[in-house]
């Protein structure tokens, strides 16, 4: 099985995603902190998606749960959406250049958030600023890095 | 170009199938503990993570510690061995006090206070959710503690724990909108409920009437009421009593004498039932 070869190579690009989404950077720029973990999701979801995909992006969800101490499924309904998502929009993903998947990319992000924040909202009471959109917008900056940082760093190809 | 063959059908059953999964989850979490060792095994994962994104602070501490000079260092020293002579001389007079207080309450046959047994843990430096008042800390179920476990800083109540996984725990602010703690004014004895507002400075004291006797600078302390906590410890000072002549209730606002937001060490403490029994109702 080629999966079994990939395997370590996702597992350890998931976990530097999320050791950089909860490195502390100081109040100010916490909000814009790219959320890694969802977008070497999206990377994974497009690239090798018989091996992640929704299931993937729950598991890595109820990790964000816990890491956040928030109730559990909240992150991981958020995740499995957007693997769910990500794997359906392949062929945007296959057709586009750099920057119109970061559109694309944008739109799945903001999508997570707004169901996480409404299910947190609804759970607690809790404020959502307008930081917790506008801070969406550095994803369009953090794509392209994470695209090229797996693409050169990674032997896993798309297969064609 | 060809396209891998996902089974585009069963994928959406299997997202639907995880949907449904969430939601389960989500209510199990929110209204029962039955997932307590769910959370402990993804917390064994977890534990890893944050580590590592721990590190870079602790690197900090630690060349902080290299280039301190030896002067500054003999300061702080020299401060703590005052502080600790200060605090021993205290210490005396609170002996006997407890002394004191266990033969009155011997007298009036009244319940003998139980003792509490302390830790003290560290902060882990990791960013949580921004919008929650709430802090990690390097203890958890290895050193015994518990959800609901109460947490101190060196100057009043801070919060409590609300996950304890293997090697870290989650300890939950005084100031998280959704955390109340039951109160007592020091002056009279008059009980109230200290709900949290989100900022680490602020805190809501809910339901008094304009009956009741509450006015600024007013000491708080834990009431023991509810029984998580252990009664009598600092929780913070009436900060502004409003009167609304439209509303049933007064606004007051409180200022938590704990560091909220500053603390790098917090003390974990366990208190014995029959301290609670005995701290129940008016005296």
């Amino acid at each position: 099985m080629k999966g079994l070869v990939e395997m370590p190579w996702i597992v350890l690009s998931f976990f530097v995603a999320l050791v950089l989404d909860s490195v502390p950077i100081g109040e100010a720029l916490q909000a814009f902190n790219p959320p890694w973990t969802l977008l070497v999701l999206i990377y994974w979801c497009w690239i090798v998606p018989a091996h992640v995909g929704p299931f993937t992006g729950f598991f890595v969800g109820l990790l964000l749960d816990t890491m956040s101490a928030s109730v559990l499924g909240v992150h991981g309904l958020g995740g499995s959406l957007v693997g769910f998502l990500a794997n359906r929009l392949r062929p945007i993903f296959n057709t586009s250049s750099l920057w119109q998947q970061s559109i694309v990319v944008l739109g799945l992000v903001l999508v997570y958030k707004a169901l996480v924040g409404w299910i947190q909202s609804f759970l607690a009471a809790e404020n959502l600023d307008m930081t917790y959109w506008v801070s969406s917008l550095i994803v369009i900056l953090a794509w392209p890095l994470v695209y090229t940082l797996l693409k050169e760093l990674t032997p896993i190809r798309r297969r064609a | 170009m060809a396209l891998q063959r996902v089974p585009q059908s069963s994928s959406f059953a299997r997202f639907f199938a995880l949907v449904l999964i969430c939601a389960v989850i989500m209510f199990a979490d929110t209204r029962t503990s039955i997932l307590e060792p769910v959370r402990l095994g993804l917390g064994s994962i977890v534990t890893p993570i944050h580590f590592v994104a721990d590190l870079p602070s602790e690197i900090g501490v630690l060349l902080d510690s290299w280039l301190e000079s030896e002067e500054s260092v003999k300061g702080i020293y020299d401060e703590i061995v005052d502080e600790n002579v200060r605090l021993r001389f205290r210490l005396q007079r609170m002996q006997a006090l407890e002394l004191e207080n266990r033969d009155l309450r011997h007298i009036l046959s009244a319940p003998r206070r139980g003792d509490t047994r302390s830790l003290v843990g560290g902060l882990v430096e990791v960013s949580l959710d921004p919008y929650k008042q709430k802090i990690l800390v390097n203890r958890g179920v290895s050193d015994g503690l518990y959800v609901g476990q109460p947490v101190f800083d060196p100057d009043g109540v801070l919060g409590q724990v609300t996950e304890a996984m293997p090697f870290t725990s989650a300890v939950m602010l005084i100031t998280d909108p959704s955390h109340a703690l039951p109160v007592q004014v020091t002056r009279h004895g008059l009980r109230a409920v200290a709900i949290g507002t989100g900022q680490p400075d602020r805190l809501r004291i809910v339901y008094l009437t304009p009956n009741d006797d509450i006015q600024k600078g007013d000491r708080l302390v834990t009431s023991g009421l509810g029984g998580r906590f252990p009664a009598g410890y600092p929780v913070g000072r009436v900060a502004e009593v409003v009167e609304d002549a439209g509303e049933p209730f007064l606004k007051v606002t409180a200022r938590p004498v704990a560091q909220v937001g500053h603390n790098k060490h917090v003390l974990f403490v366990w208190h014995s039932v029959a301290a609670l029994r005995d701290d129940e109702g008016p005296r």
